[in-house]
């Protein structure tokens, strides 16, 4: 079929509203006008050379004998009353249907035309109808498909949370395994010296008894060779301070690195923050990389310390971890018109343009599978964008990296109760 | 649909010529126009053409008085098979008693004619027509031309459907009008009889129905 019509309602489908009758019966009135009769009635007048009257059908006495019936299509809608001879009369008669049959004509044309132009309105209206309600099943399912869109928006967001959150672990636990090390390491010598101690003690406890029993001095200090044994407990008890103050040390620069997920804001000397950094990366240096500070004093600003601490632990974990036998590192800290600027630079492999421009994509790396997320660098950012602060990588391959960050100094911000 | 109008006594018949757009259906009216010699036979109307088209509707009224007194008024229209006056045919097949559809012999209209049916088949549905019981002949018109299909083609195509057997016509010639009007008042006359009680009320007979009409 091509008819277009036909696509536009499926067959099955009625009009909404019947078709009026496009050939309904037609009385006198419908067809002619009083006037327009009145005219025929005089004109046929003088054609019949008598009165002659055009009564409506429906108006006809039944005690009129002399009558011509005057049809419309088969049906009597008028009679011709007239004495006029009956040839003559039947003739006029037959002129006056002529007449009906013109009218006619144009009445029909006007019914079947309204007929056919209510009709395509009606059908205008039933399409504009379906248009309505299609429009409002897609507008509900454009509303359906936005509460989708963000529930998966939601989901995806709490799984790069959870992503986050990992990636941030995962530089804590670097940390820490460098960090036990470290700490070991003086508790080792701590407690050898320790007991050392404890023997020298015995030894000086009997020589002090045998002196008590009134041996001489010089025997018993030569006997129990008290100059070595009391120097030695000296060294051992500087070395032990020494190794304490190391711990110490350490654990006061862990604390920069607690309480990661209260985010709130303290007075943080950058600095400080910079030297506790460098002195917990120790152990990854071993002997092969020479960590060099240059930090200057600098203005408190308000910071989340232990957000921060990660970051740039991270960023000196990246320049560690791109030195591949000796090399060095250069950490640096200064203020120049109320802005921060740290420089950590190393002599390691640098990257090319082409990595330098994907560093912060997160989930991109340049590690081995398994040893890093490809977060770091995005992490990193983040923290300090929300800092007010900037970051720059320069980086040349063969020639290392310099990470650039700049903090803004705001100065006498009150601090954030949380 | 029939209607008995009680108060003048009159049953008003309306049967319908459908076909494409040149198959010959004013012909067919007019033809029927100087054959049929009913007791009251009004002018054919034609509603404008151009260029041999109908642009509305033709209509040729008649009628008869039966012996009861009761007149039966017949109307036949034809539609305009010209695709875009799809409005205009709805409108002339609505409440039709009966529908005369009139086909194309020449082999290259075969799929106008079916297209056409089809046509039929839709609006009869949108207008309210039950088509399975609507009174239908089909006319296979203008046998005097060449490339026409056989009429073994038009029987195997046909034989199996309920309108068979068709009627051949060469309206022009005036051959198989009156056959094809006979055919259709043969089959309306059942529905008519059934809800006018034709025979028991109106002494009416299927035969005094059609000669009433064809005037024969």
């Amino acid at each position: 079929m091509t008819d277009s019509d036909f696509k536009a309602s499926p067959a099955t489908e009625k009009l909404s509203k019947p078709i009026s009758d496009i050939d309904p019966d037609f009385t006198l009135k419908d067809l002619l006008s009083d006037k327009e009769i009145e005219q025929l009635e005089n004109k046929l007048s003088v054609l019949l050379n008598t009165s002659a009257k055009i009564i409506d059908a429906c108006d006809m006495a039944s005690d009129i004998n002399t009558s011509y019936p005057i049809r419309y299509q088969i049906c009597p809608v008028a009679y011709l009353v007239t004495e006029a001879p009956s040839e003559s009369a039947k003739a006029a008669a037959n002129l006056f249907e002529s007449v009906l049959f013109q009218a006619s004509r144009y009445r029909l044309a006007a019914v079947a035309h309204h007929a056919v132009v209510l009709q395509d309105f009606d059908d205008l209206q039933t399409k504009h109808q379906r248009l309505m309600e299609s429009e409002a099943k897609y507008r509900e399912l454009a509303v359906q498909l936005e509460h989708r869109v963000q529930e998966q928006v939601g989901q995806i967001e709490l799984r790069q949370r959870q992503v986050y959150e990992a990636e941030k672990l995962s530089a804590l636990a670097q940390l820490g395994a460098g960090v036990a090390h470290e700490i070991n390491n003086p508790l080792g010598f701590i407690q050898s010296n320790m007991n050392s101690g404890k023997s020298y003690l015995r030894e000086i406890d009997e020589a002090v008894t045998a002196l008590r029993q009134g041996q001489n001095i010089t025997a018993v200090s030569e006997n129990f060779d008290l100059d070595f044994v009391i120097s030695d407990l000296q060294t051992l008890m500087k070395e032990t301070i020494d190794g304490v103050a190391r711990v110490t040390r350490i654990v006061r620069d862990l604390k920069g690195f607690v309480g990661a997920e209260t985010s709130a804001r303290q007075q943080v000397l950058m600095h400080e923050i910079l030297e506790s950094i460098c002195y917990l990366s120790h152990p990854l240096l071993e002997e092969r990389i020479e960590l060099t500070r240059e930090l200057a004093e600098v203005s408190p600003i308000m910071m989340d310390k232990a957000a921060v601490c990660q970051a740039l632990y991270a960023i000196l974990l990246n320049a560690v971890q791109s030195i591949e036998n000796t090399g060095k590192i250069l950490v640096r800290c200064h203020e120049q018109n109320h802005r921060i600027f740290i420089d950590i630079e190393d002599s390691g492999c640098g990257m090319d343009t082409k990595t330098l421009g994907r560093i912060y994509e997160p989930f991109f790396t340049t590690k081995p599978v398994g040893s890093g997320t490809g977060l770091g660098l995005t992490v990193c950012r983040d923290i300090i964008q929300a800092h007010q602060g900037t970051i720059k990588v320069i980086s040349q391959p063969g020639e290392g990296s310099r990470v650039q960050i700049e903090f803004p100094v705001t100065a006498h911000e009150p601090p954030e109760t949380n | 649909m029939a209607e008995l109008d009680e108060r003048t006594g009159r049953l008003t018949l309306k049967l319908v010529y459908y076909g494409p757009a040149m198959s010959g259906k004013t012909t067919n009216l007019g033809a029927l126009h100087e054959l049929v010699a009913p007791e009251l036979k009004g002018d054919m109307m034609v509603l404008e053409t151009r260029n041999d088209r109908t642009l509305f509707f033709d209509l040729f009224p008649m009628g008869f008085a039966t012996s009861g007194g009761l007149l039966i008024q017949l109307k036949l229209y034809t539609v305009p098979g010209q695709v875009e006056h799809d409005s205009t045919r709805k409108a002339v097949l609505s409440r039709a008693d009966g529908v005369a559809f009139i086909a194309d012999s020449r082999s290259n209209q075969s799929y106008t004619n079916l297209e056409s049916f089809e046509n039929l088949a839709a609006n009869a549905g949108r207008v309210g027509l039950d088509f399975d019981k609507l009174p239908l002949v089909v006319q296979f018109n203008k046998r005097d031309l060449p490339n026409i299909l056989s009429e073994d083609e038009v029987q195997q195509r046909w034989q199996n459907t309920p309108w068979w057997p068709v009627v051949f016509a060469s309206a022009l010639q005036h051959q198989g009008v009156m056959e094809t009007l006979d055919l259709l008042l043969q089959r309306v006359y059942p529905a008519l009889d059934e809800e006018f009680s034709l025979v028991k009320t109106h002494q009416l007979s299927r035969e005094a129905f059609v000669s009433g009409l064809l005037g024969q």
